[in-house]
C-alpha cells in the first residue's frame, strides 16, 4: 500500500484535533482515526435521553490560551469573559466565586467582607505569577533530569522568567506551591464553603483532596490561567476544531479504533486498526492516554524494561463520576435570588466536607454527601434540551474506579440519588423534577472513552506528574520509538480544555519557526 | 544520675547568651564556647535537653520522656565536641519489628540477608528487589547529606556567597545521573505509600516503611511528599561513624547530658531553673535577655533555642516586627500530631507473634500492620480526634541500658501519632481525655502482647497539649513546626532569615525550627554557631 498520509492522529477530542490540525496547517497529510462515533473525546456532546444532550464532560474552556487558539487562527471565537461559578453553602449562603472581579467581590462582600478583600489580594496574585505559570504551561518543557542538555541561554532565560516576578514573589510562589490547597486558601479566605468552592478549581477529577500537599500549584495552573473562555463553551470550541480540521483537509476514520501501533527497527511504520486494515505512516500522533500508547498499541519490545516499568507507574486513579440530568423546569436554587442565573455552581459546604469525600475513596467507597459541581448547559444552548426541559450535568466527587463489590445496580442507584438528593437540599423540589438519568462511573468512563482508571486528566497532576509528564523518556512529547508522538493531556502541560498539549506536541513533527511564522 | 546545674548565673554580662538548653542549645552554645566566647545557657526546666531529656518519673525508672531514638546526629559534631569522652555512647537500634494483628510478623535486620529472607515468607518479589531498594537509596541518601549539612541556600538572591553555598547545597545533585534525579524527584513529591507501592507489592513490608515519612508531621502515609524521609533511613551508611537510628546510654537525656559536659568543659555556664521573659532590644539590637525574675543579663549575641513561634512573638515581640514578617511567623504551622506514652513494666512483653525474649526487643517495634491502618489513623486526627487505633513506636531502652529501671523490671517507651493538637473540643481539653488516649494506645498494645496490661506499674502519658505546657513545645509540634516543604531550607522559618539570623540584630536562632530541623541532630545549633562566627560565606 503506497503512503497516503503522513501522520496518523490518534483520538478525536480536544487535543487530537488541535494536533491534527497544525499538523495539516504544516503541510502534511493527516488522518485522524477516533474510536467512538463523534469526536470531541471527553468536549463532545451525547443524546443521553430523547432530545437532551450533554454538553459533554469538561464544559470549562476558561484555560484556554490566546496563543493557541491564533496558532488555530481561532483567535475570533476568544471571549473576554469567564464564566460566573457560584459556591453554594449551608443555611442558603451564595457567593460568585469566578468571573468578572469586580462583581465577584462585590458578591462576597455580600458574605464576608474579609472575603471580598481576600478575593482582591488573590486575584492580584494570580495575575502577578500568571507569567511564570503562561511560560511552564505554553512553552516547549524542559528536560529537569538533565538540565545539562538544555542550551545554557534557554535555561538563563527561563531563570529571568522566574527573576523577573521579583524575589519577593518569587519566594512566595516557591512557597505557596507545594502547600496543600487547604492552607493556602486559608491564608486568602474565611467562609468555609467559598474555599470548598475554589478548592475544586485544583482538586476536580484527581486523586488529592485539599489538605493534600502541593494541591495549591494545580489551583495557581487553574486560576493564574482562567480569565478568557471560548464563545459557546467546549462544544463550540469541539465544533470549531472540527470545522477548521476538515477545512485543512484532514480526513477523518470515526467508530475505529487503533489496534497496534505497527513498529520497525525502532521506528513507526504504521497503524493497524481493529478491523484488520493497515495505515502505512511514518508518523503517528497518539492523543490517547499514553499508559495505553505504550503499553498497549507498541510491540512490547519497542520499549526497555525500565520505560516499561515507569510508565506502568504513571499514577491514574480516577476519581470523578459523572451524572447527566434530564430534568423539567429551570433549576431553582433557593439561595438565588429571582434574577440570578446559575447555570454554574458548586457543593462543597467545608474543606473538611471535600476531605471527607475524598477519604471515602482512599478504601474503594464513595461519600454519602458528594461534593458536586453542577453545570447546566441547555441555559446557554437551550437546543441541547427540549422546550421548557433543561439538562443537568454533575462532576461527582468522588467516586472510585472499582468499589468493594464492584459497581452494581445498586451502589450505582446510591450514588445517583445521594447527587440528586445533595441538590435537592440547595433546590428544594429538584428530584421531582428529574426525568431521566445517566451515571458515568470512573469505570464507564474508562470503557466509553478509553481513560485508563477513569482518571478524566489522563493522569494524576501530582508535582512528579506535572514536573515530568508522564515519564523521562517522554517530557518532551517524543517517545523512545521514532515518529511516534504523544500530544494528549497525559503529556506536558496535563489535562483540562486548552488544546495545549495538543500545540506544544508539534514542536516535534514542525520546525520551530514554521509554527511561529504561522502564529503571526 | 541526672545532672544538676547552679540556678544562678556567676556574671552580669556575656559575648553569649543561649536562651533554652535543649539539645541544640547546648550544641551551639558549646561550638561558641570552644570558639573562645564567654556563653551563658538558660534553661527553664530543672534539667537540660528540652525534649532530649530522660526523667526519674517514678521512683527507679527513668524514661526517655519524650525523644525516645536518636536520629541521624551528625557524627562531625560527634568529633568535634569529643562526645565520646564526655559520656555519649550511642548503641544502634538492632532491628525494626512489625507484629501483625493476624498472629504474624516482620522483623527487619541490621542485616540485609537476614531482612530478605523474613521479606520473602511474604513477598519474594519483595524481597528480590529489596537489594536493588537500599541500594537506590543509599546511593540517593548522598544529596540529603549535602543538605543537611550546608545552610539552605536562598533562591531569590544573586549574592556571590548564597551562589556559592547553593552550589556546594546541590553537589549531590549535580553528581547524579538522569534517573537517579528522577527517583529523587519523586522522593520530593511523592507521598511514602505511592513511592513505596512503585517498589514492592507487600502490605505488610510498605505499611512499616512508610511510616518514616510522617513521624511528627500531620500528614498521612498517602501525602504527597511524605516518601523523601524514607532516605533519611539509609543515612547511617552515608555517615560511616555509626547507624542512622540509636539509643544513647541513659535515655536520649544522655546525649544531651554529654553535650552539656562538653560545653561545660568549654567554659560554657549552664543555668537551670532560669525563665527569660524576653529579648532586651534597643534601637532594633539585642542587648540581653530579661528573666521572669526580674533580673537581667547583658550579652553581645542573644541566640534562642526556642520555636520560632515562642522566639519571634515572645522573647521579641510583633512590636519589633514588620507586618509581614509578623504574618509569615502567623502562617507558620506546628499543628503537633503526636504523643508519647511511657510504661514502667515488671515483666517483658511478650507477643503473640514471637513470644519470649529475644533480639526483636532490641530494636524498635512498629504497629503499622497495614498503609490502609495508617491512612484510617490519620483520617480519624484530621477531624480533631486521637487515632482508636494509631500508629506506636515503641522502644524498651532498659534491654540496652538495664540501670534505667529496677533490676528485672523495664521501661518501655511508646511514640504514638496520631494525637492532633486540636482536638475538636478545644486544645486545653486535652487533660480530660489524656487517660483515654493512654487506653487506646495499651489496648492497641495488648492487641499483639497480651501480658501487657497485667505487668505495667507506672504509666506517664504525654499528649501534645501536654508537651506544649510542659516543654515548650509550641502546639506540642516535636520538631518545632510541620516538616512540611512549604516550611523547609529557606523558607525555615521564615523567608529571608533562614540563616539562623533575625531582623533584631545579635539575635540568632539555633534550634529545630531553623534548617534543616526535625530529631536529634544538632545540625541547626552547630550551623548557627559557624554562622555566629562568620565561618559560612555570607
Amino acid at each position: 500500500m503506497k503512503h497516503q498520509f503522513d501522520v496518523v492522529v490518534i483520538g478525536g477530542g480536544h487535543n487530537g484535533l488541535t494536533n491534527a490540525c497544525l499538523l495539516a496547517m504544516s503541510g502534511k497529510r493527516v488522518v485522524l482515526v477516533e474510536k467512538r462515533n463523534d469526536l470531541g473525546g471527553l468536549a463532545a456532546s451525547i443524546e443521553f435521553e430523547p432530545g437532551f444532550k450533554s454538553a459533554g464532560i469538561w464544559h470549562e474552556t476558561g484555560n484556554v490560551t490566546e496563543a493557541v487558539m491564533k496558532l488555530l487562527r481561532l483567535d475570533s471565537l476568544i471571549q473576554n469573559e469567564s464564566e460566573t461559578v457560584y459556591a453554594l453553602g449551608e443555611s442558603g449562603r451564595i457567593a460568585p466565586v469566578s468571573g468578572p472581579v469586580d462583581r465577584t467581590v462585590f458578591g462576597l462582600n455580600e458574605v464576608s467582607r474579609a472575603d471580598g478583600k481576600g478575593y482582591l489580594r488573590y486575584r492580584e496574585f494570580m495575575r502577578r505569577i500568571r507569567p511564570v505559570i503562561s511560560r511552564f504551561l505554553t512553552e516547549r518543557p524542559l528536560n529537569l533530569m538533565a538540565v545539562e542538555s538544555e542550551a545554557p541561554m534557554e535555561l538563563l532565560t527561563r531563570a529571568l522568567g522566574l527573576r523577573r516576578l521579583g524575589a519577593h514573589d518569587m519566594v512566595e510562589l516557591l512557597r505557596v506551591a507545594p502547600m496543600p490547597v487547604s492552607d493556602f486558601l486559608s491564608e486568602y479566605f474565611e467562609s468555609d464553603f467559598i474555599k470548598g468552592a475554589l478548592s475544586l478549581n485544583s482538586l476536580l477529577g484527581t486523586f488529592a483532596a485539599p489538605r493534600s500537599p502541593g494541591t495549591t500549584t494545580n489551583l495557581l495552573m487553574h486560576e493564574s490561567m482562567s480569565g478568557l473562555s471560548i464563545k459557546g463553551g467546549s462544544l463550540g470550541l469541539t465544533d470549531a476544531l472540527i470545522k477548521r480540521a476538515r477545512d485543512l483537509g484532514v480526513s477523518f476514520r470515526c467508530g475505529q479504533a487503533v489496534s497496534r501501533i505497527l513498529v520497525d527497527n525502532k521506528s513507526v511504520e504504521g497503524v493497524e486498526l481493529e478491523n484488520g486494515d493497515i495505515v502505512k505512516v511514518a508518523a503517528v500522533s497518539a492523543s490517547i492516554n499514553p499508559k495505553t500508547v505504550l503499553l498497549d498499541l507498541l510491540p512490547v519490545a519497542a520499549l526497555t524494561h525500565t520505560t516499561a516499568d515507569r510508565i506502568s507507574n504513571f499514577r491514574c486513579n480516577g476519581t470523578t463520576a459523572h451524572l447527566l440530568l434530564a430534568v423539567d423546569g429551570p433549576v431553582l436554587f433557593e439561595a438565588a435570588s429571582k434574577d440570578q442565573t446559575i447555570s454554574h455552581a458548586r457543593i462543597a459546604p467545608t474543606l473538611d466536607h471535600v476531605e471527607k469525600a475524598f477519604d471515602a475513596v482512599k478504601y474503594r467507597g464513595f461519600s454519602e454527601a458528594p461534593v458536586l459541581d453542577i453545570t447546566i448547559p441547555s441555559i446557554e444552548r437551550p437546543n441541547l434540551a427540549p422546550d421548557g426541559k433543561n439538562v443537568v450535568s454533575v462532576m461527582v466527587s468522588y467516586a472510585p474506579f472499582e468499589p468493594e463489590g464492584g459497581w452494581n445496580d445498586a451502589a450505582r442507584a446510591t450514588l445517583t440519588n445521594s447527587v440528586v438528593d445533595v441538590i435537592t437540599e440547595f433546590a428544594p423540589g429538584f428530584e421531582r423534577r428529574v426525568i431521566a438519568t445517566k451515571l458515568s462511573t470512573p469505570a464507564d468512563l474508562a470503557s466509553e472513552y478509553g481513560l485508563p482508571g477513569g482518571h478524566l486528566h489522563h493522569g494524576e497532576p501530582g508535582l512528579d506528574q506535572i514536573l515530568v509528564r508522564p515519564i523521562p523518556e517522554c517530557f518532551d512529547h517524543t517517545t523512545p520509538v521514532q515518529g511516534l508522538t504523544l500530544c494528549g493531556s497525559g503529556t506536558h502541560p496535563g489535562g483540562s480544555v486548552a488544546c495545549m498539549a495538543g500545540a506544544l506536541a508539534t514542536h516535534e513533527n514542525l520546525p520551530k519557526s514554521k509554527v511561529r511564522s504561522d502564529a503571526a | 544520675m541526672v545532672m544538676k546545674f547552679k540556678n544562678k548565673p556567676d556574671h552580669s554580662r556575656y559575648d553569649v547568651v543561649v536562651v533554652g538548653g535543649g539539645h541544640n542549645g547546648l550544641t551551639c552554645a558549646a561550638y561558641l564556647a570552644k570558639a573562645g566566647k564567654s556563653v551563658l545557657v538558660l534553661e527553664k526546666r530543672p534539667v537540660v535537653g528540652g525534649s532530649a531529656v530522660s526523667q526519674e518519673v517514678f521512683p527507679g525508672f527513668t524514661y526517655t520522656v519524650c525523644s525516645y531514638v536518636v536520629s541521624l546526629f551528625r557524627p562531625h559534631i560527634v568529633r568535634d565536641l569529643e562526645l565520646a569522652r564526655h559520656g555519649l555512647e550511642i548503641i544502634p537500634l538492632e532491628s525494626s519489628f512489625s507484629p501483625l494483628p493476624n498472629g504474624d510478623s516482620l522483623c527487619r535486620w541490621g542485616d540485609p540477608h537476614r531482612t530478605r529472607r523474613e521479606i520473602a515468607r511474604f513477598s519474594a518479589k519483595d524481597a528480590e528487589i529489596s537489594t536493588e531498594f537500599s541500594l537506590a537509596m543509599s546511593q540517593l541518601a548522598r544529596f540529603t547529606k549535602s543538605i543537611i549539612d550546608n545552610p539552605a541556600p536562598n533562591p531569590a538572591s544573586l549574592n556571590p556567597g548564597e551562589l556559592v553555598q547553593a552550589f556546594r547545597a546541590s553537589q549531590g545533585l549535580r553528581e547524579a545521573n538522569a534517573d537517579q534525579r528522577f527517583t529523587y524527584m519523586k522522593l520530593l513529591t511523592m507521598s511514602a505509600a505511592d513511592f513505596l507501592d512503585q517498589w514492592f507489592e507487600s502490605d505488610v513490608l510498605k505499611a512499616p516503611m512508610s511510616v518514616s515519612g510522617i513521624i511528627g508531621t500531620f500528614l498521612g502515609v498517602r501525602s504527597p511528599g511524605t516518601a523523601y524521609v524514607l532516605l533519611h533511613h539509609y543515612m547511617g551508611e552515608i555517615d560511616g561513624a555509626m547507624r542512622a537510628w540509636g539509643f544513647s546510654k541513659g535515655g536520649t537525656g544522655g546525649i544531651s547530658e554529654a553535650i552539656a559536659r562538653s560545653a561545660l568543659s568549654y567554659g560554657t555556664e549552664i543555668v537551670t531553673e532560669a525563665d527569660v521573659s524576653n529579648v532586651i532590644i534597643k534601637n532594633g539590637k539585642a542587648m540581653g535577655v530579661a528573666l521572669q525574675n526580674g533580673d537581667e543579663i547583658q550579652a553581645d549575641t542573644v541566640i534562642s533555642g526556642l520555636d520560632p513561634r515562642r522566639t519571634y512573638m515572645s522573647l521579641i515581640g510583633e512590636e519589633h516586627l514588620d507586618s509581614e514578617l509578623t504574618e509569615q511567623i502567623g502562617h507558620y504551622k506546628f499543628r503537633g500530631s503526636s504523643g508519647k506514652v511511657n510504661l514502667a513494666v515488671d515483666k517483658l512483653p511478650e507477643f503473640v507473634s514471637r513470644p519470649g525474649d529475644g533480639p526483636h526487643l532490641y530494636g524498635d517495634v512498629a504497629i503499622a500492620p497495614s498503609v490502609q491502618y495508617l491512612e484510617k489513623a490519620y483520617d480519624q486526627a484530621k477531624y480533631g480526634e486521637f487515632s482508636e487505633r494509631p500508629y506506636i513506636n515503641m522502644v524498651i531502652p532498659t534491654l540496652v541500658d538495664p540501670t534505667m529501671a529496677p533490676p528485672g523490671k523495664h521501661v518501655i517507651s511508646c511514640f504514638v501519632q496520631y494525637a492532633p493538637y486540636d482536638i475538636k473540643e478545644g486544645a486545653s481539653n486535652w487533660p480530660q481525655k489524656r487517660e483515654a488516649f493512654g487506653d487506646a494506645v495499651v489496648d492497641t498494645l495488648s492487641e499483639y502482647i497480651p501480658n501487657l496490661k497485667d505487668s505495667i506499674l507506672h504509666r506517664q502519658v504525654l499528649t501534645p497539649w501536654d508537651l506544649e505546657q510542659e516543654f515548650g513545645l509550641t502546639e506540642g509540634n516535636i520538631f518545632h513546626g510541620e516538616l512540611s516543604m512549604e516550611q523547609l531550607l529557606y523558607l525555615r522559618p521564615a523567608a529571608g532569615w533562614a540563616k539562623y539570623k533575625t531582623p533584631v540584630r545579635n539575635l540568632w536562632m539555633c534550634a529545630s525550627g531553623t534548617h534543616p530541623g526535625g530529631g536529634i541532630m544538632g545540625a541547626s545549633g552547630e550551623m548557627a554557631a559557624k554562622a555566629i562566627l562568620g565561618r559560612h560565606a555570607a
